[in-house]
């Protein structure tokens, strides 16, 4: 056998039957269900609005498309479904509230129906909320390290360290697209079979970092 | 009553190898080739090499949860959320179901056992990193006095590394130190620029230091004895824990278990979880073993004049422990009450990292499933220690992805098109340290809690001692003096003192290896020495611990006894 016959086993891969075991099978079905019906699974229609257009103004389209066309919506649907503690899953729900109620208290409208600008803007204030709210758990945090510390027996662990919304929603944002094939492939370069690996290569100019 | 008789003859084997991973693999191997008919037992469901490997091929945007942990699986793979990454979504279906298969822990003792069970082990998720251990490594245990001595010395082993280095394919740079003694290596990977940087200050500031290529049991430059087994050339992909459709690493599926298969003389049964190995009292020999078919549940006796145990450490150790007879009360071969005692491991999350400025114009090609190793220099030679032994590093460099925007603030057009270019350089070294042998590190078998298959359930009893604490103080301050002397900045130290023994996944020493039958479970050949027709040759045997991965050495020591074994059976000893 060379070389060359070990490459085409791999290429029939492709066609070959493949048996997961059971758990593997039940937690695909989440990513299978959403793109089939097209449906959002954990969010209303209004929140998976409110999450595609927060998400677009996060990464947006410019030389290359952005999170809406990579559907990131889509992925954060699934993810905060089946990979969210119930704890965050509501803080997530309460974030586009929040979102939603900062944008009526500005302009009087729901954040989808706000221009690119204004968009902007709210997500602005959002980025300052969560500033704000890690700096209010700084001390908390940084007292919990002293092993059997007061703040450590006393505070329950969630309470110490949670991830504000916003800092979840761009974890998501930046995960769903630059994992997307868009993400991946357009805005990054993706070689899925390097073949080879060269330690020193000099940049060329505008060159795009590698997808992984 | 003949139909009895021709039953037992089909259940009749030469050998049986109890375990299909890295060491299992090898006995088989040698075993079928040395012209022994085999019978491998796998407890796991079967992996067919290429068509077993669901993830192998697919891009990021293939995975439902682009590789995040579900709370269905962080909540049923319990022991390997501890690792943070076992469980991920790439590769979550090689590794064992901790709610299915549970074990125990005493209070503030606790033990990280990550398992493999189907076809091939740990052998398709291995680390890779394949090295020889030194001469020093063989002897500190007598000359300290820490343990027991080792039953062999280096050259023991030497010829038998040269072997199953050959075979395997190990990658790695020829560096004449005597810590880390050279192999048949097949050329090694390449560093990029900022770990040859690296490794020209370090090892100028400070000397009897050495920076040298990760060696690693991956295909850089294949013989024509690798192409016969279907293996390539590694692709570059640094997937490898998803399974190599290429065959490009190391792996019971890629090598061992195709070159048995070639003889003709294998079976190979998965599903077949070994409950105990069988004992002739008048013999005062092993007759075989008994298996529970793990699906069915169906009980069934299997018999040769050979037994090798290579279920892994603690699974090869639980299976003797239950082997109860009137001769062995506590378990086969269990005179010393050593069995299941002196667990070790190898201690890490300690070291440093952080950033470089410059070379902004350099970059890489292709994903190296590999790094930089600085080979153990505390305790060697003139330096002496507050403690024993000593610790090595793996590491390396590269420069920052898109998951940088966590850490950064900004959205919108200019943060995405910041992130669409290469980050800038960081780098880090991990320390590696050996572990010593404490007859309080043990396993015990539940006396009442049994598993689904009605087998008693492992309770783990084990924490790190005084002598790794002092060594981790090292392992941080070292990285971060060589990082700085590498031109590294904002280099930030660590040492987590939070991790359990079995983090490394290199459990060892529950039945090891010793000269005297008072004090050890198995003799110089990896015999039990009181059951000379029963071998083990997997973590379990290990007297001592190194500071270096300890697979290569698994497999020397297989090939070592498997041929023993077959000499001894031609001779009618066994």
């Amino acid at each position: 056998m060379n070389r060359r016959d070990a490459l085409m086993r791999v290429a029939a891969l492709a066609g070959a039957t493949i048996s997961l075991p059971a758990l593997a099978d039940t937690l695909e079905a989440s990513a299978a269900r959403r793109t089939l019906t097209g449906k959002p699974l954990f969010f209303t229609a209004d929140q998976d609005a409110t999450v595609a257009e927060l998400a677009d103004t996060i990464i947006p389209t410019t030389s290359t498309p952005g999170a809406k066309a990579a559907k990131v919506n889509e992925i954060i649907d699934v993810i905060v479904k089946d990979c969210y503690k119930p704890d965050d899953q509501q803080r997530f729900l309460d974030g586009l509230t929040q979102t939603n109620k900062l944008s009526q208290d500005a302009y009087g409208k729901a954040f989808v129906q706000l221009d690119p600008a204004q968009r902007i803007e709210i997500v602005k204030k959002l980025e300052a909320d969560d500033k704000e709210r890690k700096a209010q758990m700084a001390p908390a945090k940084s007292a919990a390290k002293v092993e059997n510390s007061q703040a450590d027996l006393q505070m329950p662990e969630a309470k110490k360290r949670y991830t504000p919304f916003f800092t979840m929603l761009k974890d998501l944002t930046l995960t769903g697209y630059f994992t997307s094939e868009i993400g991946a492939t357009q805005a990054l370069e993706y070689v899925a079979v390097p073949g080879r690996y060269d330690g020193c290569v000099t940049l060329k100019p505008g060159q795009k970092a590698w997808a992984i | 009553m003949n139909l009895n008789i021709d039953a037992k003859k089909d259940m009749t084997y030469d050998a049986i190898v109890v375990g299909s991973g890295i060491s299992g693999g090898w006995a088989a191997k040698e075993l079928t080739q040395k012209g022994l008919k085999v019978l491998m037992l796998e407890r796991g469901r079967d992996v067919k090499h290429i068509e077993g490997y669901p993830t192998a091929t697919n891009n990021p945007w293939d995975f439902p949860h682009r590789g995040r942990i579900t709370t269905m699986a962080a909540e049923e793979y319990w022991a390997n959320m501890r690792t943070g990454y076992t469980a991920n979504e790439e590769w979550r279906h090689f590794f064992e179901n901790d709610k299915e298969n549970p074990y125990l822990e005493k209070p503030n003792r606790k033990v990280d056992w990550i398992r493999g069970y189907h076809v091939g082990g740990r052998s398709l998720m291995w680390g890779r990193q394949s090295y020889r251990w030194n001469k020093e490594d063989f002897m500190a245990n007598g000359k300290e006095g820490i343990g027991v001595d080792w039953p062999i010395r280096y050259e023991d082993l030497a010829p038998w590394y040269t072997y199953v280095e050959t075979f395997a394919g190990i990658s790695g740079n020829k560096d004449g130190l005597d810590v880390l003694p050279d192999g048949n290596y097949l050329p090694p990977m390449q560093m990029n620029c900022l770990e040859k940087e690296a490794k020209k200050k370090i090892e100028k500031a400070f000397a009897g230091r050495t920076v040298t290529m990760g060696r690693t049991a991956h295909l850089t430059a294949p013989k024509q004895l690798h192409y016969d087994l279907g293996r390539a050339a590694c692709q570059f992909r640094n997937q490898c824990m998803r399974g190599c459709p290429y065959g490009a690493y190391f792996s019971t599926q890629s090598a061992t278990l195709p070159a048995a298969v070639k003889t003709g003389r294998l079976t190979l049964r998965p599903d077949s979880i070994v409950s105990e190995v069988l004992y002739d009292e008048k013999k005062g020999k092993a007759t075989g073993v008994r298996v529970i078919d793990q699906n069915t549940k169906e009980v069934r006796e299997y018999y040769a004049k050979v037994i090798f145990l290579n279920a892994s450490a603690f699974a090869s150790t639980s299976i003797l422990m239950n082997s109860k007879s009137h001769r062995f009360p506590n378990g086969m071969g269990n005179d010393s009450d050593q069995l299941g005692r002196n667990i070790m491991d190898h201690h890490l999350a300690a070291g440093a990292a952080g950033t470089f400025d410059g070379m902004e114009d350099q970059y890489y090609y292709g994903r190296r499933a590999n790094g930089v190793y600085i080979p153990r220099y505390r305790n060697w030679g003139k330096d002496k220690r507050d403690y024993v032994r000593g610790f090595g590093y793996q590491g390396g460099a590269g420069r920052g992805g898109w998951n940088r925007g966590n850490g950064m603030e900004g959205f919108g057009a200019d943060f995405k098109e910041s992130l669409t270019k290469p980050g800038g350089w960081t780098m880090s070294l991990g320390g590696f340290g050996e572990m010593i042998a404490d007859p309080n590190n043990r396993m015990t078998l539940s006396p009442d809690q049994k598993d689904k298959w009605g087998l008693p359930i492992i309770v783990f009893d084990a924490a790190y001692g005084e002598n790794e604490k002092k060594m981790r103080i090292d392992m941080m301050n070292d990285a971060a003096e060589m990082l700085e002397a590498a031109g590294i900045k904002n280099v930030t130290p660590y040492n987590d003192t939070t991790k359990n023994p079995g983090i490394g996944i290199h459990e060892m020493g529950t039945a090891r290896m010793g000269r005297d039958p008072k004090t050890s479970i198995l003799n110089a050949h990896n015999q039990l020495h009181t059951v000379k027709n029963v071998f083990n040759t997997d973590g379990a045997c290990m007297t001592s611990a190194s500071c270096v991965n300890p697979s290569l050495t698994y497999m020397a020591l297989t090939a070592r006894a498997a041929d023993f074994a077959v000499k001894e059976m031609k001779k009618g000893t066994l």
